[in-house]
């Protein structure tokens, strides 16, 4: 079959090819009468005979060329009949409603939504870790009724700032503490005196409910103001 | 009238998620004592349901019917996370008045009506408009209880005082038992436009 193909397509090939020639060959004989000696009918047969031969060679030479792509074609198709196999085996497999694909589309759903919420996170990070700091730091002074102190990190620990007067004496310190609540973090500020009494107890922030704990609330705002504190937000 | 008309119609009066479909109560009773509450609660139920609708309706097609709840469920929830992130970091004072009702917005039913009713089986665009609509029903709903609340409780609007400090304040709209009295009144207000709506339809 392969054989029949390429004689084919040499045939066709050569048969236009041959009578191009034959033309020219005829033009040249008008255009020389000029005593250059006459081309002989056998030169001009064996010119067309030789034009042939030459186009012939040529298909002869991509014959090699045509196989190779021809092969190469059958392995694509047999290559794509296998992926058309294995993804109809994948498809059937994942297929809507199968239970890996109801594993699959949920994990990657909570992937995709943690990577979202880590994103967000690591972007308001330092916003909300410096409010943090700005509602603590000026909660700092609110346990010690009275005087208008300046506070600096403390060497003791990270969370304990002294506050010391204008004279630069030391008057006390302001500890930076949190406890979990029942909604998230409750942070609070404790002035501690230097002569260890407890000055106040200021909640910087919570998360518990608010509106429906009014009235708890205000409790709990009496009890701190009667330590000397009170409730920032 | 247009779909699009249809819908902020159908979206904020005939079918308002809170006042006519009595979704998402416990936001509007809770965070509505002041309209700074309200509005803040309304906006970012609004971004949320915005977002979620988008999302899911994009995802359609690719979320198998046995796990959409699930699926809505990790969507609402990174969403309301994110929202509460960016909240606190830019909005500080919001997130310490709203407190953990912003995060009870994962729970709020209206996300899921509009997710398994509409988003699923419609378009991006539709569900987009359809976000939109129904959370300015829900903005509305709170802003209209709020101000009847803070009016009643304080005598100001958005911290604005309005009434005069002659008149009494009724200091029971501010608490728990007030929400339902204003949410009460602001329900039957709308089935009384609603209603003279059909009345002028039929004649």
């Amino acid at each position: 079959m392969n054989e029949d193909f390429a004689e084919a397509v040499s045939s066709e090939e050569a048969t236009p090819g041959a009578s191009a020639p034959e033309e020219t060959a005829a033009e040249e004989a008008v255009s020389a009468p000029d005593g250059k000696p006459e081309p002989s009918p056998g030169g001009k047969y064996s010119l067309v005979k030789q034009t042939g031969r030459l186009v012939n060679s040529g298909i002869l030479f991509l014959l090699p060329g045509l196989r190779a792509l021809r092969a190469a074609g059958q392995a694509l198709l047999a290559a794509g009949r296998v992926l058309l196999v294995a993804g109809r085996a994948l498809r059937r497999f994942f297929k809507k409603d199968s239970a890996p694909n109801l594993v699959l589309v949920t994990a990657l759903l909570a992937v995709a939504a943690s990577a979202a919420v880590s994103l967000a996170h690591t972007v308001t990070e330092p916003r909300i870790e410096a409010r943090q700091a700005e509602a603590y730091a000026s909660a700092m002074g609110t346990v010690f009724s009275g005087e208008d102190l300046r506070f600096t990190q403390s060497s003791l620990a990270e969370n304990i700032y002294e506050g010391r007067n204008e004279e630069g004496r030391l008057v006390g310190f302001s500890v930076l503490v949190s406890a979990r609540g029942r909604a998230g973090t409750v942070r609070m500020v404790v002035g501690i005196s230097t002569a260890r009494e407890v000055t106040g107890v200021t909640v910087v922030s919570h998360r518990e409910l608010g509106d429906l704990t009014e009235i708890k609330k205000r409790g709990a705002e009496d009890a701190l103001a009667s330590l000397g504190g009170g409730m920032l937000p | 009238m247009t779909q699009t008309m249809r819908q902020f119609k159908n979206g904020i009066i005939d079918q308002n998620p809170t006042l006519v479909l009595l979704l998402g109560l416990c936001p509007a009773l809770a965070a509505t004592t002041t309209m700074m509450n309200a509005a803040g609660m309304g906006l970012t139920t609004m971004a949320v349901l915005l977002g979620s609708n988008i999302i899911i309706s994009s995802l359609r097609k690719l979320i198998p019917a046995k796990v959409r709840i699930a699926a809505f469920t990790v969507i609402i929830a990174a969403l309301v996370t994110v929202a509460d992130l960016l909240l606190q970091a830019y909005f500080p004072a919001l997130s310490e008045a709203l407190g953990i009702f912003i995060p009870l917005i994962v729970v709020n039913c209206i996300l899921f009506a509009q997710a398994e009713l509409f988003a699923y089986r419609n378009g991006v665009v539709r569900s987009a408009i359809d976000g939109l609509t129904a959370g300015m029903g829900f903005l509305a709903a709170l802003i209209a209880v709020a101000a009847l609340r803070e009016l009643l409780s304080a005598g100001t609007l958005f911290d604005f005082r309005v009434l005069p400090e002659a008149v009494p304040e009724i200091a029971v709209m501010a608490q728990p038992p007030g929400g339902f009295f204003a949410l009460g009144l602001v329900i039957a207000a709308t089935q009384a436009v609603r209603k003279r709506g059909k009345a002028r339809e039929t004649v």
